[in-house]
């Protein structure tokens, strides 16, 4: 069986989770989303995702140091920075860390579908909807 | 895709660092008086009146603030669509203030000391030292009102990304090191770094349309939602609305119009940057 781009979608605000997991589901990803930031991170550790969407403010973690520990564990992955408080600095310094793409909230599911199928034509993977092929 | 905007006082040699930083960068190097051109042609305007407003000095029977804002408006679009372009190297004044808050646009002050500048002012226009030092002197004077009535702001150095002294390195250590810069993660586009620029090229664009009109109106364009507040008067409030709301739906990338008549624009503008 062909190998699936696998997504870790992670944000505090459950709907956005549920909206991406179909958004990219549609696409043929395998989605893994989570609400709470530690045990997402514990998944990080666990698994290599080949796509990492994460939010930027959720309590006692940033979306700054998901994509830190993204880096470190995982070098070959892509991180896709999404929040409310799209600022230019924060922007910056998303994209000086190492993250893929930065992208602004509210989205329209057609925005992200682009930035994650442009990420997984680079990671060697063609999205057609129906699965990806490597 | 590279995105630099260089700004300069006068007598600085500002001109050869950018043409060497769009040839390393493989870029489109545009000057003030191509997008004056581009803009006098879009929209139908004089040339020499947008030059004006860019570079003559206020003076008490000149050109007014409201005269300068409104031809301002024209420039402003003029310079913000090549930026939605690849590759573009853009010397114009003021650039930190006429775009703002672009993520990937690199923003670029040359600056050289007063000295450097007067010895090129000589040696340029054939004056001596005194009437050199006092042309610097008067330049940087009437650059810092024109900043002050186009833009309510100051034009500081700290408004940009990188200030760079054409009188401590040569001019193509300047532009290397502004290709470096650019070339950097955190100043190559993202998705919501363009989409603040396409947002920001359809404000100016059709703040110029609705100027062109002879309405004039600030604009910010957000989610394909333009909020428009427009000096009028209100006995023409009704039909400008009507008129401002059917002009900025019939461009691509607006879908709502939320349009107020207000008294004071400035007061507007500045609400609506909060």
């Amino acid at each position: 069986m062909p190998a699936k781009v696998e997504v870790l979608v992670l944000d505090d605000e459950a709907l956005v989770g549920k909206r991406l997991k179909v958004t990219l589901g549609r696409l043929g990803c395998l989605v893994e989303v989570f609400d709470d930031p530690h045990a997402a991170l514990k998944r990080i550790d666990e698994n290599e995702f080949h796509i990492v969407i994460t939010d930027v403010v959720m309590g006692d973690v940033d979306g700054l140091q998901v994509l830190d520990r993204v880096q470190r564990r995982w070098p070959g992955s892509k991180v896709i920075i999404m929040t409310a408080y799209a600022m230019m600095a924060l922007a910056r310094k998303a994209m000086d860390k190492g993250a893929y793409d930065f992208v602004a909230k509210p989205f329209e599911p057609a925005e992200m579908r682009a930035v994650v199928v442009r990420a997984a034509k680079e990671l060697g993977f063609s999205l057609e909807g129906a699965g990806a092929v490597p | 895709m590279s995105s630099v905007m260089i700004s300069s006082r006068s007598f600085t040699a500002a001109g050869p660092i950018a043409r060497a930083a769009a040839e390393r960068l493989g870029a489109t190097l545009l000057e003030l008086d191509d997008v004056l051109r581009e803009a006098a042609a879009q929209f139908e305007v004089p040339c020499d009146k947008l030059s004006d407003a860019m570079k003559k000095a206020p003076s008490l029977l000149g050109m007014s603030t409201s005269a300068r804002r409104h031809l301002g408006r024209f420039v402003a679009a003029a310079v913000s669509a090549p930026l939605l372009r690849d590759h573009v190297v853009l010397h114009v004044p003021f650039s930190a203030l006429l775009v703002q808050g672009v993520a990937h646009v690199l923003h670029v002050r040359i600056t050289a000391p007063d000295e450097l500048r007067a010895r090129t002012a000589m040696r340029l226009d054939g004056l001596d030292e005194t009437a050199a030092r006092r042309r610097v002197k008067a330049d940087d004077t009437a650059s810092a009102r024109i900043a002050r009535e186009l833009f309510d702001r100051d034009d500081d150095d700290d408004a940009y990304d990188m200030v760079a002294d054409a009188d401590q390195t040569s001019t193509e250590q300047v532009a290397a090191s502004i290709v470096e810069t650019v070339s950097a993660k955190q100043f190559q586009p993202m998705t919501y770094s363009m989409k603040v620029m396409r947002e920001l090229e359809l404000a100016f664009r059709l703040s110029a349309l609705l100027a062109k009109g002879g309405v004039d109106a600030s604009v910010v364009v957000a989610q394909e939602e333009a909020k428009i507040r427009v000096k009028a008067p209100a006995r023409r409030a009704a039909e400008l609305v009507a008129k401002v709301e059917a002009l900025a739906t019939a461009q691509e990338g607006i879908a709502k119009a939320d349009v107020r008549i207000v008294d004071d624009l400035f007061d507007a503008i500045a609400a609506s940057m909060r």
